[in-house]
């Protein structure tokens, strides 16, 4: 009875490893994890819109002291972007009277591709969005929000899902620059959604409170996608370069939909 | 067999929750915390288990199996952690729980 039963539980055991080597090794993997995905897109759909607003609500009870102060510096934030805003429209207005005059065209925008987010991968900084290989979607395409903050880019391509690594993934590095310093560097993902700007040279100057941004260096995403702002500057006399801590501006919490760049 | 198709549905209505709803709670224990719920069930069923039932292990592997299946690594990964986990715990509970157990 007892060998019977040890019989069995190698049977089961190799029965498991048979089943695993043959997903890793076959593509029947990824389309095993797509009809997982297909199945339970609805639910993750609304299990992440739930979990979305509820943090949402918990974080705007536990900081409703620090609102006050927010609202007084977005106010005056706002009133100082209305000016720039203005200025910029005249700006705008004299360029593109210049560009008629030189007979330029105007630089072509985006190729986008709405996508919907279903849920995030286990421990690792990836998302999984709702477009896949049918959609014409490839490895390598960056993804933005609405308001071009870099989100990150197209990992794996599935059939109907496809992954996004984000920028804050320990995996992902690109060229970046602070916005009209002109400094550049390099932004690498720490993980566990945090960022830090690294291999700035030392005579360049950055602050906290600079704006970061891709730069054209970066092949991987086009320049100027906004990426975060610059919290700390760490400088040391034993190493070459410095590195600076960003709060990147993109939020896991409020974020449903993304766009990709098919074209750039 | 009811039990198995209960595990099934418990770790599947998990890893929705853990990949969709907590991702939002960037509270404590960082990257961990989308392990947790599984793995707080696995490590139970092995503990309160009785004796020479493999239940335990079976919810190790299918833990294990579900993370894999929502994460980025081979298949295989977290299906090997969580047994492991499993059969440590039985082998704890064996060799030196069990043995003070029935001698008190």
């Amino acid at each position: 009875m007892k060998t019977f039963r040890s019989f069995k539980i190698i049977i089961i055991a190799v029965f498991i490893i048979i089943f695993l080597i043959f997903l890793n090794l076959t593509p029947l993997g990824g389309s095993f994890k797509n009809l997982f995905y297909l199945a339970s897109s609805p639910i993750q759909k609304w299990l992440w819109g739930a979990g979305g607003s509820t943090s949402e609500f918990f974080g705007a009870i536990s900081e409703i002291e620090n609102l006050k102060k927010e609202n007084e510096e977005l106010k005056r934030q706002n009133q100082e972007l209305l000016a720039k805003n203005v200025s910029l429209e005249e700006l705008k207005k004299e360029n593109e009277t210049l560009r008629e005059v030189l007979n330029l065209g105007l630089k072509s925008e985006f190729k986008l591709k709405f996508a919907e987010v279903i849920g995030k991968e286990v421990a690792e900084d990836s998302l999984i969005i709702n477009q896949g290989s049918k959609d014409n979607m490839a490895q390598g395409f960056p993804v933005i929000t609405s308001q071009q903050v870099l989100v990150g880019r197209i990992s794996e391509v599935y059939q109907n899902f496809s992954k996004v690594m984000l920028i804050s993934s320990k995996k992902s590095s690109f060229d970046a620059q602070v916005f009209e310093k002109k400094a550049e560097g390099v932004i690498r993902g720490k993980g566990n959604l945090n960022l830090f700007f690294d291999l700035v040279p030392k005579n360049s100057e950055i602050s906290p409170g600079d704006t970061v941004v891709s730069s054209a260096l970066s092949r991987n995403f086009p320049e100027g996608l906004l990426v975060g702002k610059i919290t700390e500057v760490k400088k040391s006399d034993l190493e070459p370069f410095q590195k600076a801590e960003i709060n990147h501006f993109f939020d896991i919490n409020s974020v449903e939909n993304l766009f990709i760049i098919t074209e750039f | 067999m009811k039990n198995i198709i209960l595990l099934i549905l418990v770790f599947y209505i998990l890893i929705l929750i853990q990949t969709s709803f907590l991702v939002h709670f960037n509270i404590f224990l960082g990257e961990f915390r989308e392990f947790i719920p599984i793995f707080i069930i696995v490590v139970l069923i092995n503990i309160f288990e009785s004796r020479n039932k493999f239940l335990g292990i079976f919810s190790g592997i299918l833990g294990g199996f579900f993370l894999d299946i929502f994460s980025g690594s081979f298949f295989g990964f977290y299906t090997v952690i969580f047994l492991g986990i499993s059969l440590f715990i039985k082998f704890i509970l064996k060799k030196y729980v069990q043995p003070v157990l029935r001698r008190a």
